[in-house]
C-alpha cells in the first residue's frame, strides 16, 4: 500500500524532472539565441569582417535553425555527450567533471555548517520564544540577512586569514595535497555561505516548532514525565523539520549556480566558474551542459528531500496530517 | 512546562516590544529617507567630484576634509557612496517596479482564471525559478551591457516568478469569496472584478513583500556591481567600489568597510520596515 503510493509518486517526479529539464534547457537555447552577439563574434572579436563572422558560423554549425541546433544537441546530451567548447575544444563533460566535485564539496560543507548552527539555534529560539536569547538571535538572523555574501566573506578574510593568519585568504588545495590543506582551503567559502544560509533556517525551524510545541502530543509527553531535552529533540525536532528539508534541498539546487561571487572571491575552480566564464565568451554549450547538471541535479535532490518527508514525520507516512 | 507552549503574553513585555520595533522603524526610515534625498540632491550639495581625485591623498581615513575618506584613486568615499546611492536605489525601485506589474499580472490571471492559464503561466514561472538566478542575470548584463537600466531588467526579470506564485496564491483564497461573487453575479466586467474588488485585497501582502525585494534588489545590485556587471566605472556602484578597494584590505580595511557599512544599513534599514509591515499584515504572526 506504502509502495504503491511511493511509486506513483515517483513516477510523477520522473516526470517532473524530464519537463523540468526539457524547459531549462530550451529556454537556455532561446535565451542564449536571442541575446544580441553569438560565440562567432565573441571568438573573433569587434574587428572581424562579416565574411569572417559567416564563415566561422558555418564551421560552428550557428547557421542551422534554432530548433534543428536543439535537438541535436538534445539526442547528443541523451547519450551523455554534451559536445565540446567553442573556445577550448575541451570536452565539456571533462570540464564540468573536473569542476563539480569542487562545486559539490563547497555545498555540502556549507550545508553541514549552516544546519550545525540553526538546529540548536532555531530549538533554542523556540524553546524560549520571546524570551531576550530569542531576540538576540531574531537580530542577529536580520543583520546577517542585511549582509551580502561577498561583504561577510571579506569580513571573514580580514579577521581570519589577514588579521589572524588562520585560513588561506584564497585558493583551492586538492584532497591530494592531504585533507587538511583541503578543509583548510574550503573553511572560510563555506562558512561565508553558511553564515548566509544559517538565518533562513533558523527562522523556518523556530517558526515549525513553535506549532509543533503546542500540539497535544507535546503535552502527552511532558505529562509522563519526559525530560526537556528528550521532548524537544526527540518528539518535536523531527515533525518540525519538514519545511527545512525542503528549503535545504531548494538551496541544494541554488547554490550550484548561486555560490558563483564566492567562487571568485576565494578563486575556487567550481562550476560556477567555468559557468561566468562561458556566459562572458558566449560559448553556449559549456552554458548548456551546466544548466543541464544543474537542472538534474535540483530535480533529484528535491525528490529525495520529498521522500525524507515521510522518514521525518510518520504521519506523511499514513496519509493523514497533510 | 508553561514556556514551552507559551500562549499568553504579559501586557507589559508586548509593549516594550512594541516600542522597541517601533524605535527602529523610526531610525530605519530616518535613515532612508535621508539617503534618498542626499542621494537626488548629490549634485547640488557642494560634495567633492565623486570622479576626480587627489593622488596624493590615497586611502586616506575619514577628516574633515574627506568625512569618509578617500579611495584608492584618491576620490572622495562620501561622495562616490552618494552617488552609487543613486544607482542602488534606482534599480532597487525599477526592478522591484517591474517583477510587481509584469509577475502580479501574470499571477492575478492565473489565480482568477485557473485551468489552462494557470498551469501555462504557473509552468514558465516553476522553469524560471528553477534556473539560477543570479547567472541568469548576468547573462542578460553581460549581453545588453552594464547600464542602470539593464541592470534594473536583469533583476526585475528574476523578481517576476517570486511576485506571480505569491499574487496567484493570495488570488486563489479571494476568487470564492462573497464580494467578488456578488460583483460577477451583478455582471460587473472582468478588469472591475480584477482591478477593483481583487487586487486592493491584494495590496497588504504584495506590498510588505515588494519592501523586502526591495532589499534584495540592492545587495543583487550589489552582487553584480562586485563583479564589475553594474554601471560602468568611472561611475560609482556600491558593490563596483567594495571590490575596487578588495585588495588594499590588509592595509586600508576602512576603505572596503565604509561602503560595506553603507550597503549594510541600507538594506537593513529595509529590512526591517519589511518585518514591521509583515508583522502589521501578517494575522498569523500576530497570534504566535
Amino acid at each position: 500500500m506504502i509502495g504503491l503510493q511511493a511509486l506513483r509518486r515517483l513516477s510523477n517526479q520522473v516526470v517532473l524532472l524530464i519537463a523540468v529539464v526539457l524547459a531549462a534547457t530550451a529556454l537556455t537555447f532561446v535565451v542564449t539565441e536571442v541575446l544580441p552577439g553569438d560565440a562567432a563574434v565573441a571568438i573573433l572579436g569587434d574587428t572581424a569582417t562579416p565574411a569572417d563572422i559567416a564563415s566561422l558560423r558555418k564551421e560552428l554549425g550557428l547557421e542551422r535553425p534554432l530548433v534543428v541546433r536543439y535537438f541535436d544537441w538534445l539526442a547528443h546530451a541523451a547519450t551523455g555527450d554534451l559536445g565540446r567548447s567553442y573556445r577550448t575544444r575541451e570536452s565539456i563533460g571533462v570540464m564540468i567533471g573536473q569542476r563539480l566535485p569542487v562545486t559539490a564539496e563547497l555545498i555540502l560543507i556549507t550545508q553541514l555548517m549552516a544546519l550545525l548552527m540553526a538546529m540548536p539555534a532555531g530549538v533554542l529560539a523556540a524553546y524560549r520564544a520571546r524570551s531576550a536569547i530569542d531576540h538576540t538571535l531574531g537580530a542577529l538572523s536580520i543583520a546577517l540577512l542585511s549582509t551580502p555574501g561577498f561583504v561577510i566573506g571579506i569580513g571573514l578574510i580580514y579577521w581570519l586569514s589577514v588579521s589572524a593568519g588562520l585560513f588561506p585568504a584564497s585558493g583551492y588545495s586538492r584532497v591530494s595535497d592531504g585533507v587538511g590543506a583541503n578543509l583548510r582551503s574550503m573553511f572560510l567559502p563555506a562558512l561565508t555561505l553558511a553564515l548566509a544560509e544559517f538565518p533562513v533556517y533558523m527562522r523556518i525551524l523556530r517558526a515549525d516548532m513553535i506549532a509543533t510545541l503546542q500540539q497535544d502530543f507535546i503535552l502527552v509527553a511532558r505529562a509522563k514525565g519526559l525530560a526537556v531535552r528528550d521532548i524537544l529533540i526527540r518528539h518535536a525536532l523531527r515533525p518540525s523539520s519538514l519545511s527545512l528539508a525542503t528549503v535545504v534541498g531548494i538551496n541544494l539546487g541554488r547554490l550550484v549556480g548561486g555560490a558563483v561571487i564566492i567562487e571568485s572571491l576565494f578563486a575556487l575552480p567550481g562550476i560556477g566558474q567555468i559557468m561566468v566564464n562561458a556566459v562572458y565568451q558566449r560559448d553556449n554549450f559549456v552554458i548548456q551542459g551546466v544548466v543541464l547538471v544543474v537542472a538534474v541535479g535540483f530535480v533529484i535532490i528535491n525528490l529525495a528531500v520529498d521522500m525524507m518527508y515521510s522518514v521525518l514525520d510518520p504521519r506523511v507516512r499514513h496519509g493523514v496530517g497533510r | 512546562m508553561a514556556s514551552v507552549a507559551e500562549g499568553t503574553q504579559v501586557p507589559a513585555e508586548r509593549r516594550r516590544t512594541r516600542a522597541r520595533v517601533g524605535a527602529g522603524v523610526g531610525l530605519a526610515t530616518i535613515w532612508l529617507g535621508g539617503l534618498a534625498v542626499a542621494a537626488i540632491l548629490a549634485p547640488h550639495l557642494g560634495l567633492q567630484s565623486p570622479y576626480e581625485g587627489d593622488l596624493l591623498e590615497t586611502l586616506s581615513m575619514p577628516s574633515a576634509d574627506h568625512l569618509l575618506g578617500t579611495d584608492g584613486l584618491g576620490r572622495d568615499t562620501f561622495a562616490r557612496l552618494l552617488y552609487g546611492g543613486q544607482v542602488s536605489l534606482t534599480v532597487a525601485i525599477g526592478s522591484v517596479g517591474f517583477g510587481l506589474l509584469v509577475g502580479g499580472s501574470l499571477g492575478l490571471i492565473a489565480g482568477y482564471f485557473g485551468a489552462l492559464a494557470d498551469r501555462l503561466i504557473m509552468g514558465v514561472m516553476t522553469v524560471l525559478l528553477c534556473f539560477p538566478a543570479l547567472i541568469l542575470a548576468i547573462a542578460l548584463v553581460s549581453s545588453l551591457g552594464p547600464s542602470v537600466g539593464n541592470v534594473t531588467l536583469a533583476i526585475g526579470v528574476i523578481f517576476v516568478p517570486a511576485f506571480a506564485r505569491i499574487t496567484r496564491a493570495n488570488t486563489l483564497s479571494l476568487r470564492s469569496r462573497e464580494f467578488v461573487l456578488a460583483a460577477e453575479a451583478l455582471g460587473a466586467r472582468l478588469p472591475r472584478i480584477l482591478l477593483q474588488e481583487i487586487l486592493p485585497n491584494l495590496m497588504p501582502a504584495l506590498l510588505s513583500y515588494a519592501v523586502v525585494m526591495l532589499g534584495i534588489a540592492i545587495l543583487a545590485e550589489a552582487a553584480l556591481g562586485f563583479l564589475g556587471l553594474s554601471v560602468r566605472p568611472p561611475q560609482p556602484s556600491w558593490g563596483g567600489m567594495i571590490a575596487a578597494e578588495r585588495g588594499n584590505l590588509a592595509d586600508a580595511p576602512q576603505a572596503v568597510f565604509i561602503p560595506a557599512g553603507f550597503l549594510f544599513v541600507t538594506v537593513l534599514a529595509i529590512n526591517l520596515l519589511g518585518e514591521a509591515l509583515r508583522r502589521l499584515f501578517d494575522i498569523r504572526a500576530q497570534t504566535l
